[in-house]
């Protein structure tokens, strides 16, 4: 399988303090990864980076065997094409909905794009993700799981190659969630999800990069073999210890379950 | 002690530079002040300009049109008004960067507790308008339109200003919990 995304050796701080160390890791095209890390440990900044939102101090990162640098999201049409392909759904959904109507924001990529069929698009997007009935409607007085919705269909309406969600189920209801990891499911596109809920995480892709509380990544592979092994966990602080009780008998172990 | 001092300092500062109506001794301690942060002074300039230049920009160029229209002297007013605003604007950043604020306010709880609320807000929302930016960035795929910059402005506006009203209520309903307001 073709390599659609490769980094080599990223660090980046903010203010003097590492953010990420020394990550290196690639992605084929089409695999769905799972980004696993406590709050913190950098998840959302690697994303970032990944959509050249913002850039490493040190490290090279290639997308299509392209070195994306600041200067090269500069250029108009790199962009354009960039910005297509490579999509971020953000954990807030509020920081990215600004269009007056749900219609208007799925079309808003799409418009940018100037391509004919943008009615039909919106309308497919929307139907799939099951807002088509809000279309009319401004998109800020929906819930929360109905404007994850919304971003979602915008963004896959550009029809891009590769898809970035920061923690895409924190807003969403069980429900929801169920209904989120269905959607992903039937999804053909590469996918980076980045989320700390251990019991999720295996519903969401196969493979696992895990980042340590100092930054760096200190897992890639099977995301099934990462969570058998009790010492990794326990290295990413992705493990809890509490008192529990059967009956009468008290006991004090390792726990992966979310609260 | 030191940050306590340097509170007292700024608050006569302020007052100074408020009674004062002679811009020869407006500018001779605006002039001290910036020795004063020698090495800070090119810093605390560019951004005190940057800070007061839209408004006092609007201010003047107006208060001038009028003064010409109206044949009113208006060289020294707009003097001595931009000169008191850019001290007044240099003295708080000058203070700011030498003073822990919240060792500074430690001698009252309730300063203090303000100003832990305000801070953290503030930190809040930065970040909060940080993402925003870059949400929109992530979505760009050429120049927004003039009508997209106008949605995305007012959409952030109302964002902020909803979820003050709401933090404001929340923090007041938790402050009263807390004890705060009782007569």
């Amino acid at each position: 399988m073709e390599t659609i995304i490769k980094l080599e050796n990223i660090s980046y701080k903010y203010e003097d303090e590492y953010v990420l160390r020394d990550i290196s890791f690639d992605v084929k095209k089409g695999e769905k990864i799972v980004l696993l890390g406590i709050n913190g440990s950098g998840k959302s900044t690697l994303l970032k980076i990944i959509n050249g939102l913002i850039f490493q101090q040190k490290g090279n990162y290639y997308y299509k065997n392209t070195l994306i640098t600041k200067k090269l999201l500069k250029k108009k049409d790199f962009v354009k094409q960039f910005r297509k392909e490579v999509v971020f759904l953000f954990q807030n959904p509020d920081t990215m909905i600004f269009n007056p109507t749900v219609y208007d924001e799925i079309a808003f990529g799409l418009r940018q794009l100037q391509i004919d069929d943008i009615d039909e698009r919106v309308k497919h997007w929307a139907e799939k993700l099951g807002v088509y009935k809000y279309l009319d409607t401004p998109p800020f007085n929906l819930s929360g799981g109905e404007k994850q919705k919304v971003c979602l269909a915008s963004l896959l309406a550009l029809e891009p190659e590769v898809i970035l969600m920061d923690e895409p189920t924190s807003n969403l209801d069980p429900r929801s969630t169920g209904w989120f990891i269905d959607f992903l499911y039937e999804l053909d596109i590469t996918t980076i999800i980045t989320t700390h809920n251990l019991s999720l995480s295996l519903e969401l892709g196969e493979r696992g990069l895990v980042l340590s509380e100092d930054h760096r990544l200190i897992y890639d592979g099977n995301l099934k073999e990462f969570l058998n092994d009790i010492e990794k966990l326990k290295e990413a602080n992705l493990v809890h210890i509490h008192k529990h009780r059967h009956g009468k008998i008290e006991h004090r172990h390792y726990h992966t379950h979310d609260f | 002690m030191r940050d306590k001092l340097f509170l007292l300092f700024y608050v006569f500062g302020v007052f100074l530079f408020t009674i004062i109506h002679d811009i020869f001794v407006i500018g001779v301690f605006s002039l001290i002040l910036v020795l004063l942060s020698y090495n800070q002074a090119i810093t605390l300039i560019r951004r005190s300009i940057i800070s007061v230049l839209l408004f006092n920009g609007v201010i003047t160029v107006s208060y001038i049109l009028y003064a010409i229209f109206t044949g009113r002297q208006w060289l020294e007013y707009i003097t001595l008004l931009n000169l008191r605003v850019f001290a007044l604007t240099y003295l708080t950043f000058f203070f700011i960067s030498k003073v822990n604020l919240f060792k500074a306010l430690s001698f009252s709880k309730t300063l203090t507790y303000i100003l832990i609320l305000s801070y953290t807000q503030i930190l809040i929302f930065k970040r909060q308008l940080n993402e925003f930016k870059l949400a929109l960035q992530s979505r760009l795929l050429e120049k927004p339109s003039r009508e997209d910059s106008y949605n995305f402005i007012s959409t952030i506006f109302y964002y902020f200003l909803n979820k003050s009203m709401r933090n404001t209520k929340e923090i007041s309903d938790a402050m009263k919990s807390r004890g705060f307001f009782v007569e």
